[in-house]
């Protein structure tokens, strides 16, 4: 016996109420339970939807909370791996020496204490560009609440907390040497570019798992 | 602590001895078929081992997501009975990781049975 549109809804509501909030791992976990309901319904149970769907939860809520735990947590293990292999990719890499060797460059030209603070603030103004992008790109592909897309989000977040505190607070712009100021520049930079290729590939993927179900 | 007792609830059978081997058992179904999605994998592995073991929720799916995160598994999403349903099947590097895995497993097997009872071996 299959279950109803209306039973689907259902328990996918239950689910997002649940605080299982991400699309793609709340339709697995309702796939699941509506396979054991239909299972237990094919197999004598002569109750109604509701009172199987509840016994189910009872015993199964726990775990399947611990599902969506430790699926972002995989989530976050692939989102920085893909960041971290594709900064040793091409791209990454020329992106790297191009802006130390432009950084180089440029300095000869003009003085190094005008250039200091805003060279620092570089990577600030990438990170809120990088931040506007992914807004508009998610938002128009209609993917906001794709967990690899939403945890992109938060690790775009946290690094643009962790330059801005390094610049600011620890005070880097007036103490440090041109060479590691010229070197963290283009290594922030370089990391957004990776991160623009990443939030590219994922939206892509999800876009090409998903269009043809819209 | 977590993951302990993620793992305690791999198989509701009393022997905690296949808890290590529930990555094995994953890629080897799907090297069989050509994907499946998670409830069938807890179906056939029940059916294979007459109710001897029985994977829980628990534990297949955390399972499941870290091999697609190891680049193992591939997705595909297909609409069925007026859901989404997500089917996994093996990557280029998955097939590979089966035959290493397998191959493992076959010389614990083996080391084993030299343990516990030599005749056999």
């Amino acid at each position: 016996m299959k279950l109803t549109k209306e039973n689907i809804k259902f328990i996918d509501t239950y689910l997002e109420n649940s605080n299982i909030i991400h699309i793609d791992i709340r339709m697995e976990m309702l796939d699941h339970i509506a396979s054991v309901i239909e299972t237990k319904m094919e197999n004598g149970d002569k109750r109604d939807f509701y009172f199987v769907f509840k016994d189910y939860m009872v015993d199964n809520k726990q775990s399947l909370l611990n599902n969506n735990k430790s699926f972002i947590k995989a989530t976050d293990r692939r989102l920085t791996k893909s960041i971290f292999h594709e900064l040793f990719n091409l791209p990454c890499v020329f992106t790297f020496l191009g802006l130390y060797i432009l950084f180089q460059n440029v300095n000869k030209i003009i003085d190094i204490n005008n250039f200091r603070s805003w060279l620092g603030a570089l990577p600030l103004i990438g990170f809120v560009i990088f931040g506007i992008y992914y807004y508009i790109k998610v938002k128009r592909s209609n993917l906001r609440r794709f967990s690899a897309l939403e945890r992109l989000g938060l690790i775009y977040a946290m690094l643009f907390n962790l330059f801005h505190l390094c610049w600011n607070v620890a005070g880097l712009k007036s103490t440090i040497s041109s060479f590691v100021l010229y070197v963290m520049t283009s290594f922030a930079l370089t990391l957004l570019v990776a991160m623009t290729i990443v939030s590219k590939r994922m939206i892509y993927e999800f876009q090409n798992r998903f269009k043809s179900l819209a | 602590m977590h993951k302990k007792i993620m793992y305690i609830c791999v198989v509701m059978s009393n022997s905690k001895l296949y808890k290590g081997s529930l990555n094995t058992i994953i890629l080897k179904l799907l090297n069989e078929q050509d994907k499946m999605y998670g409830y069938e994998i807890t179906q056939k592995v029940k059916e294979l081992t007459k109710g001897e073991l029985k994977i829980t929720e628990g534990a297949l799916y955390p399972a499941l997501h870290k091999l697609e995160a190891q680049g193992l598994l591939d997705v595909e999403v297909a609409k069925v009975d007026n859901r989404l349903r997500k089917y996994y099947k093996l990557t280029e590097n998955g097939t590979k990781e089966t035959a290493n895995k397998l191959e493992e497993l076959a010389e614990y097997i083996k080391t084993m049975q030299t343990l516990v009872n030599p005749k056999l071996a």
